[in-house]
């Protein structure tokens, strides 16, 4: 693993998948660190936000380093159960875009993108922001130049080798190739989301 | 009980925001200024986390229905109490009941904070009652509504008057730690970043600051596979200019953070307006260390 300082309050680990980041987040918040205050997800990354008064950063780092990476299944193999079928309606703003990036045809992105099984990798960027993992890998676009201020609430997007789907209106830099017609995030009721990370998920021509 | 009579430009309910809900994406949250609450609530005797008001840029006006203490800090709002001038603030004031408190337009910073002895008692939502319109937690005070008054007291007021640092004259300056990914930036960039002015532009809002300037241009092309983050960190999206995230900001961001700000920087970036120039002053970061080579030499 990498263990980088994030400013003087907490330590970004990085490991070289995510079902190993998984793992160290889980061994942490069950056994955590003299001064660790809590652990947040990435990819392939934790990050440690710890208390300096608590603690000092080589300490925690030493502490870090020891933990025993163990992952609990194979990177992106989705868990057992039937996958949930979200419907897509494919009319985004860079769906054209994506298309001439990956050398396809927009109805053979459409087909591509609707293939596979993805397994959701991650809840972050924003409160219910769905990361899918398990993609084609010809469509891998890089994210917009600068970010878009306004993206619709719903809206299915693609960066690098992930899809995203964007619970509400807000900032967003991915490519826009349509967007959900299922209510997939509830702020206000717990669980909030729908989709939990490590489910199952086809997605469907609306 | 606290009547909102009028509800000024934005104003919302903060304490020091929500830990540990970061796996569902929802960020910490919490004062934009967080010295800025502290302060408010220490100089009315609460608990440094007690809820109060933030208000941007003034325009507040708010009616004790029952007589209370009340402390108004971060930007300076000249402040009337029934219409009569205060005077001062960064103090605690006697506000009897039915009188009015009203907040106008400071000549400078963005967001003043109004605590009320006891704290706000507004609904909790995932441990704190900070509102986060990104995360569709709560929303901004309206014309009308009631807010009662809790029992967040941890002794009796003891400072009349706290003293206020003069705003810099010239750039802001922004202290913070080098990294993670200073390593994605050419030198030229990195150079640039703690020699050249950055300034604050308009779309500045509590989810980000952003900054216009050199542009950072990056060594490294590939996409970054989406890292957390946190308040404080500077990121650099491809068109090369730096957002430093405030406290309703992404938990994860797939563009390289090139360093974090210190928590006393972050809330300073907090009350810049746009137009307000600042400078970054980077320290090294102090662990940079990679595990399992010392497992290689061994088995040599």
């Amino acid at each position: 693993m990498n263990i980088r300082s994030y400013g003087t309050d907490a330590l970004l680990v990085e490991l070289s998948t995510a079902a190993e980041a998984g793992a160290v987040r889980a061994r942490l918040d069950e056994q955590p660190p003299v001064g660790m205050i809590e652990t947040m997800p990435g990819l392939r990354t934790v990050l440690v936000r710890f208390d300096p008064r608590a603690v000092d950063a080589p300490r925690l780092a030493r502490d870090l380093a020891a933990v025993e990476i163990a992952p609990q299944c194979e990177d992106g193999a989705p868990r057992g159960g039937e996958p949930t079928s979200v419907r897509v309606v494919y009319s985004g703003p860079d769906l054209d875009d994506v298309a001439a990036h990956a050398g396809l045809s927009a109805d053979e992105v459409v087909t591509a993108h609707q293939r596979p099984t993805y397994r959701v990798a991650l809840i972050g960027m924003a409160p219910g922001f769905y990361f899918l993992a398990g993609g084609d890998s010809r469509l891998q676009p890089p994210r917009r130049r600068s970010p878009r201020q306004d993206v619709p609430r719903g809206a299915v997007g693609l960066a690098g080798a992930f899809t995203g789907i964007y619970p509400k209106r807000g900032p967003g830099g991915w490519q826009l190739v349509g967007h959900v017609l299922d209510e997939l995030w509830h702020p206000t009721r717990l669980p909030a989301a729908l989709l939990t990370p490590g489910a199952a998920v086809k997605l469907t021509t609306a | 009980m606290i009547e909102i009579v009028a509800t000024g430009a934005h104003t919302t309910v903060q304490d020091l925001g929500r830990v540990g809900y970061a796996a569902w994406g929802v960020a910490q949250g919490g004062a934009a200024d967080r010295a800025g609450l502290q302060l408010a609530n220490r100089l009315v005797g609460n608990a440094q986390d007690a809820a109060a008001f933030e208000v941007l840029l003034g325009g507040l006006v708010i009616r004790f229905v029952t007589a209370g203490l009340v402390a108004v800090t971060g930007a300076p709002s000249p402040t009337l109490v029934d219409g009569t001038p205060l005077g001062r603030l960064d103090g605690p004031q006697w506000m009897p009941a039915g009188s009015t408190l009203t907040l106008t337009t400071p000549a400078e910073q963005l967001r003043s904070y109004v605590a009320v002895r006891g704290g706000l008692a507004t609904e909790r939502v995932l441990g704190s009652r900070s509102v986060d319109e990104s995360s569709g937690i709560g929303r901004a005070v309206r014309h009308g509504d009631m807010i009662a008054v809790g029992s967040a007291t941890v002794g009796p007021p003891i400072v009349d008057q706290a003293p206020r640092r003069a705003w810099p004259a010239g750039p802001a300056t922004l202290h913070g730690t080098l990294g993670p990914r200073d390593d994605w930036f050419t030198g030229a960039a990195l150079a640039d970043l703690v020699t050249r002015p950055y300034i604050v532009q308009p779309a500045a809002d509590r989810v980000g600051v952003r900054l216009a300037g050199a542009p950072l241009e990056r060594t490294v092309e590939q996409e970054l596979l989406s890292e957390p983050t946190l308040r404080g960190a500077v990121e650099v999206p491809a068109d090369g200019m730096p957002i430093v995230f405030a406290a309703d900001h992404p938990t994860t961001c797939g563009y390289p953070v090139v360093a974090v700000l210190d928590q006393p920087s972050a809330d300073l970036v907090s009350q810049c307006r746009p137009g307000q120039p600042v400078e970054f002053r980077l320290r090294r970061p102090e662990i940079r260390l990679t595990t399992g080579l010392d497992r290689l030499v061994g088995k040599r």
